[in-house]
């Protein structure tokens, strides 16, 4: 099933259905083989609703770091995964580069555009209008998406499964090798930016910049290389989440908005600025759409970020952890 | 300018656009003027809201949607005509307006952006998937043409005149907005809508005013388009489209009459002029947009002032030149 539509995505029941629902379930009463399947797809749901919300998770500390770095969000972010799911194709299905290897350099060379993006677009906007900051990174998103139109064609490409369609079979449980990976990478991750950031002193360098860039300056920080590290980080987390989402769909043109989109209204739910508020509130996203989908609608799971997102901004602007919203004087 | 100029400039102007297609224009090209026409509604509405008020709307294309649906459905299924769909239909786009208004007053900035960002995927999806009103996937066919008693509006000739009427009273609403107490209250919420507020603004009130203006204008723009096109599908009035609409409102310069006019007229006949860049045209738009708000974030309206002096100087050196030759 392939929706074209501009943030249409679809990871949610369809791929389960693709790789096969419950194993045989051999049992006398259809009573009990329905109870048994219901709980099955529970858990399968869980697994696929936790790899959907660890994607949202890297994408959402990408907005998030930036936003607590510079006061900017930028609304291209997801386009980094699009970039990194495709160059990621390219080099790995096309020239068959091998996967590790291949991950790695997708992962340069979007660090490397993150870098382009700091001076072409940050810098000459740093005390402009927020409205003009805007209007730019839309005229970003249409530059990064005709690219990729001209460079691999507006034709959806498949990226190969690593794990070639094996499936982990835990008693009826069918659970998809790739989503177990992405759970697996994105913990990693996590636990060493929460290191890098805490542990080490370009990190803490990082924390005073983003706290107060005067400040920070006075202390001896070199405050434009932890805005370009900061730009960086933003750019390989979008890169890693675009590469490891490419496999569970079609890779399209599209594919990052929808990510970038979820993220941003992951990181409100949680507490916008809140690092654990951002992923907490992934995670959530993640499974509420999975099981929207499964449970309730699926052509309106594209929906369920947004929906979820002005009801916490209704009803509890701040989110799950983050602080008061308040409109700066 | 005098008011008696103002007004000689204004019916020169009106001629001018109504004699215009007469001259041998092809019929492509009057198509084109009639899309820069619904465009030009488009971004004066939109400037209401991002460019008077400052609050950012992603949901332009929602209302251009909302309009344009409304209207077909109006006419296909009620048998209204088309001249009752045509204020009807910015009607309902002005209730969702107002809809989209009330968050404005909770949230601002990123987060405006994105719950109207949020507000057109929703529209999108229930046009796109409630087959049973929408047409669904399928999409909206055979709206009808507008007529006036035996004449019908079935050539793009004839539709340009009725496109131009529309454009002209928008322009017109929007000079008179933009000079009026309504006015005067939107600029100071851009400025800053607490002290506003503390100067007595009733930031509420004219917030979801602004926002109800935008979609109002944005829905009269959608009957426009629907019964020029005859054709509507949910997925045209997405989040790139509402993008375009901003794109043209800044690159012509926001919170004026004028920039609006010159983005949307300008940005529907640039790929024209621009043909031999093929595939690459919007990628280089892309890079434009950036290179523009950097450069002039203000708009290409700002080079008017230093265009005027220009030709001020150049008048004024002749005269000068006249003179020391005597």
């Amino acid at each position: 099933m392939v929706r074209r539509g501009m943030w249409a995505s679809a990871c949610g029941p369809d791929v389960l259905r693709d790789a096969g629902t419950c194993g045989d379930v051999l049992c006398g009463s259809d009573v009990v083989h329905w109870a048994k399947r219901g709980v099955c797809m529970v858990v399968q749901l869980i697994v696929n609703g936790l790899a959907m919300g660890f994607i949202y998770a890297l994408a959402a500390l990408g907005v998030v770091m930036l936003y607590n770095a510079l006061g900017i969000v930028n609304f291209a972010q997801g386009e980094f995964a699009t970039l990194g799911a495709f160059i990621a194709y390219s080099l790995i299905a096309e020239m068959g580069v091998p996967y590790p290897l291949g991950f790695v350099v997708t992962v340069l060379i979007v660090a490397a555009v993150g870098v382009l993006f700091e001076r072409i677009v940050y810098r000459p906007l740093r005390h402009k209008h927020f409205l003009t900051v805007i209007v730019s990174t839309i005229g970003v998103m249409i530059f990064f998406r005709e690219f990729e139109r001209i460079v691999w064609k507006p034709i959806p490409r498949f990226f190969p499964d690593i794990f070639e369609g094996r499936l982990i079979t835990i008693g009826n449980v069918v659970i998809v090798p790739q989503h177990v990976f992405i759970i697996g990478v994105a913990l990693v991750l996590m636990v060493s930016l929460y290191l890098f950031l805490n542990k080490t002193s370009v990190g803490a360098k990082m924390r005073a910049t983003a706290q107060d860039q005067e400040t920070a300056s006075l202390m001896g920080v070199d405050v434009e290389k932890m805005i370009v590290l900061t730009f960086v980080i933003s750019a390989c987390l979008g890169a890693i989440a675009g590469v490891l989402f490419a496999p569970i769909f079609f890779i399209t043109i599209d594919m990052g908005g929808t990510v970038g989109l979820t993220a941003f209204c992951a990181s409100i739910i949680g507490g916008f600025g809140s690092i654990p508020g951002a992923i907490c509130g992934a995670l959530l996203l993640g499974l509420v759409e999975v099981f929207a989908a499964a449970y309730v609608s699926s052509v309106y799971k594209p929906a369920v970020a947004f929906m979820l997102m002005i009801a916490f901004l209704m009803f509890r602007p701040r989110g799950i952890f983050g602080e008061k919203v308040s409109v700066k004087v | 300018m005098g008011r008696r100029t103002r007004c000689a400039v204004a019916v020169g102007v009106v001629t001018l656009l109504a004699v215009f297609p007469l001259l041998g224009v092809g019929p492509y090209y009057i198509r084109l003027l009639n899309l820069a026409g619904i465009y030009v509604i488009l971004t004066l509405g939109l400037n209401f809201c991002v460019g008077m008020a400052g609050q950012i709307s992603y949901a332009q294309a929602s209302f251009f949607g909302i309009g344009a649906y409304a209207s077909a459905l109006l006419t296909l299924k009620a048998g209204v005509s088309f001249w009752a769909a045509l204020p009807l239909s910015a009607l309902v786009a002005l209730v969702f307006g107002v809809l989209l208004g009330l968050p404005s007053l909770k949230v601002g900035r990123y987060y405006l952006a994105i719950v109207t960002i949020g507000f057109s995927e929703i529209v999108r999806l229930v046009l796109l998937n409630w087959k049973e009103v929408t047409y669904g996937a399928e999409g909206v066919k055979n709206i009808p043409v507008p007529t006036i008693g035996a004449f019908t509006l079935n050539t793009d000739l004839r539709y340009y005149y009725l496109v131009l009427t529309i454009v002209l009273f928008a322009v017109f609403v929007s000079i008179r907005i933009v000079h009026s107490r309504i006015g005067r209250a939107l600029h100071a919420i851009r400025m800053s809508d607490l002290a506003a507020e503390v100067m007595g603004v009733n930031t509420r009130y004219y917030k979801i005013l602004a926002f109800a203006l935008s979609a109002f204008f944005g829905g009269l723009a959608g009957s426009l388009i629907a019964h020029y096109d005859t054709y509507l599908h949910a997925n045209s009035f997405n989040f790139m489209e509402s993008a375009k609409i901003l794109c043209m409102l800044f690159i012509g310069g926001s919170g004026s009459i004028e920039g609006p006019i010159i983005g949307a007229v300008g940005l529907t006949l640039l790929p024209e002029w621009l043909r031999f860049l093929k595939d690459y045209y919007m990628a280089i738009y892309g890079v434009g947009v950036v290179l523009l708000m950097s450069v002039m974030p203000s708009g290409i309206r700002s080079l008017i002032p230093q265009l005027a002096r220009f030709v001020q100087r150049l008048f004024t050196n002749k005269q000068r030149a006249v003179r020391s030759e005597h």
